[in-house]
């Protein structure tokens, strides 16, 4: 039989261990963008920031972000998919992203580039981020340049991230094993039931109206445009390849 | 009819023509061992064992230059390879002793972009049997090989003899330069 | 063509480190290849001009190198805008002897900040290799911020 003071007692004890897990979480509860906007025109320094790991106890091993190529990408102009390509709407689309070397978390990195040469987005490996730790996993995106002919207010930018906790095969992504800040496009690295569901991290471009004023015809607030990766590109880079060989997810199903 | 102008010449030829003899034997077998394809293709050096004869009296017009040349022919970077054989298009910049040994080598290099600037810089060093040289890189398996070899072929009797071969190319860019090239001789014969 | 921007790649980026009078790898080289060889191969890039804080640019030099000695010749055709009036929106630069260090002509656009488009072409066919230099600069000539993009390989 179970006293009151006993259970009293868990209770307390519960919402203690509770109240210390909430005081040990990160300010950052999803993988995000340290700066999330910036103005078109301007270089700039950032951080992809790893929020946490997969559940107490464990550490993230290992980090990837895919950005879209702009060469079968995924256009939507507010909200509606349309066709087109990136550069319709930034004019210099492509190989806007550069990985910073740091080593201060993770040992190993390199970029991911696609056939033209352009990088698309980079991994790094061993290393840990703990559970209750933030990492920041630095990048320089260099200016971008929305078209002038566009009407595009802002450009969003949607970046694909994968924080894995635990080198597994696609079989194995469960939310203990990895946490994918991806977008819902039907690629491999969707993640459906998994709690980072269609949550990617963004980046977006904003007009400088003074310099690249709306053009005539254009409503007053403008167009609000997007840039997903799609499944194939996905499919295709989010893959951490290692000296030639396939490290993440492992072969097999 | 070859006419041997010296004795170094006969020996250098009698060694070319049996490598060319050894080397079709040995191709045949290489061929069966390749196990990197590239683009459906087995990767094929037809110039691998090749052994090239050059002028071996001339000195380096400029101390400064040849070293650079040979600094960047043994350089890991296959563009700094490649800038420092263009260089040796040109003779006299590198003694014959040292180009030949970096030619030699380039022949066998892991780039098939290296390897065609060494067929370049191979032929204008007038090295010896330059024709069955060119007709030997243009059985090689990699496009930059073969389209350096057919933009070096002369265009007089045994050239367009190979310029027609090179009509049948699996390339497109090796059937274009030689019709071209074959075309200036329609153009100045007047046909 | 691969790129590299140093890239690649291409296909990773094929920049060269030389020393003396071989040309120096900086961030604002550009290396490829027309690895199809066929004489009608364009390679295209897209350069980004724009304040990194050494000032607005004014305009972008640019110069190529044919690293490959061969009959086909490499140049390029720098573009950018349509007001050419005052200001060339396009100017060509052919390095005419390839397989020495030296670089083409340098050539300038003179059309602000913004997206210019730099054409990568060759005189005949070859699997031709380069090394294309550009800087997007101030008014006063001073180095800002400059960064590729590569738009076609051929």
């Amino acid at each position: 039989m179970i006293r009151p003071n006993q259970f009293k007692l868990s209770t307390q004890a519960a919402l203690v261990i509770a109240l210390l897990l909430g005081a040990s979480q990160s300010a950052f509860s999803h993988t995000r963008l340290e700066i999330p906007t910036v103005v078109e025109g301007v270089r700039a320094s950032n951080n992809v920031v790893i929020g946490h790991a997969c559940g107490e106890g464990s550490n993230v091993v290992a980090h990837t972000a895919v950005f879209p190529d702009g060469v079968d990408s995924i256009i939507k102009v507010d909200g509606a998919e349309v066709t087109g390509s990136a550069s319709d709407y930034v004019t210099n689309y492509g190989n806007l992203n550069q990985k910073i070397m740091n080593h201060s978390v993770f040992a190993n990195e390199d970029e991911k580039a696609d056939a033209a040469g352009n990088v698309v987005g980079y991994w790094v490996e061993g290393g840990k981020n703990p559970n209750h730790y933030n990492t920041y996993v630095p990048f320089r995106s260099t200016a971008g340049f929305i078209e002038p002919s566009s009407c595009a207010s802002s450009v969003k930018v949607v970046i694909a991230v994968a924080d894995i906790c635990k080198i597994t095969a696609a079989s194995g992504f469960a939310d203990t094993t990895v946490n994918l800040w991806t977008p819902a496009v039907g690629s491999n690295f969707d993640g459906p039931g998994l709690h980072g569901f269609n949550s990617p991290a963004t980046i977006t471009y904003t007009r400088n109206l003074e310099t690249n004023p709306l053009p005539e015809g254009c409503s007053e607030a403008g167009s609000t445009v997007e840039i997903i990766p799609s499944a194939a590109q996905l499919n295709r880079d989010m893959p951490i390849v290692k000296k030639g060989k396939q490290f993440w997810p492992k072969a097999g199903h | 009819m070859l006419k041997l102008r010296n004795q170094r010449i006969g020996i250098g030829l009698a060694l070319t023509m049996t490598s060319f003899v050894l080397m079709q034997f040995s191709g045949a077998v290489k061929a069966a061992d390749e196990s990197e394809a590239v683009g459906g293709r087995p990767v094929f050096n037809s110039l691998e064992t090749f052994q090239i004869n050059c002028d071996a009296d001339g000195v380096a017009s400029n101390a400064a230059t040849a070293e650079h040349i040979v600094k960047g022919a043994n350089s890991t970077k296959p563009g700094e390879r490649i800038g420092a054989l263009s260089q040796l298009a040109v003779k006299g910049v590198l003694d014959s002793a040292s180009a030949q040994k970096i030619l030699q080598a380039a022949l066998r290099d892991q780039d098939a972009n290296v390897r065609a600037q060494a067929v370049h810089a191979i032929v204008q060093q007038s090295c010896a049997d330059n024709i069955l040289f060119l007709g030997q890189a243009l059985n090689d398996s990699e496009l930059p090989v073969r389209l350096m070899a057919v933009d070096n072929l002369n265009v007089d009797d045994t050239g367009i003899q190979l310029l027609e071969q090179a009509l049948n190319d699996e390339a497109e860019a090796v059937r274009e330069l030689a019709a071209a090239k074959l075309d200036t001789v329609s153009t100045s014969t007047g046909h | 063509m691969n790129i590299s921007i140093l890239k690649h790649g291409l296909q990773a980026i094929a920049g060269a480190v030389l020393l003396g009078q071989m040309s120096m790898v900086l961030a604002d080289n550009q290396a490829g290849g027309f690895t199809t060889g066929v004489a009608s191969g364009v390679d295209f890039y897209q350069i980004s001009c724009f304040d990194d804080g050494n000032g607005a640019p004014s305009y972008v030099e640019a110069q190529v190198k044919d690293i490959t000695a061969n009959s086909s010749k490499v140049n390029i055709l720098l573009y950018k805008g349509t007001s050419c009036t005052t200001n060339k929106c396009a100017q060509f630069s052919l390095d005419t002897t390839d397989g020495d260090t030296g670089y083409s002509p340098l050539v300038r656009v003179t059309q602000g900040a913004g997206t210019y488009n730099l054409f990568v072409q060759h005189t005949a066919t070859g699997t031709d290799t380069y090394d294309v230099i550009a800087h997007c600069k101030t008014s006063g000539g001073v180095h800002t911020g400059t960064s590729f993009g590569s738009r076609q390989q051929q």
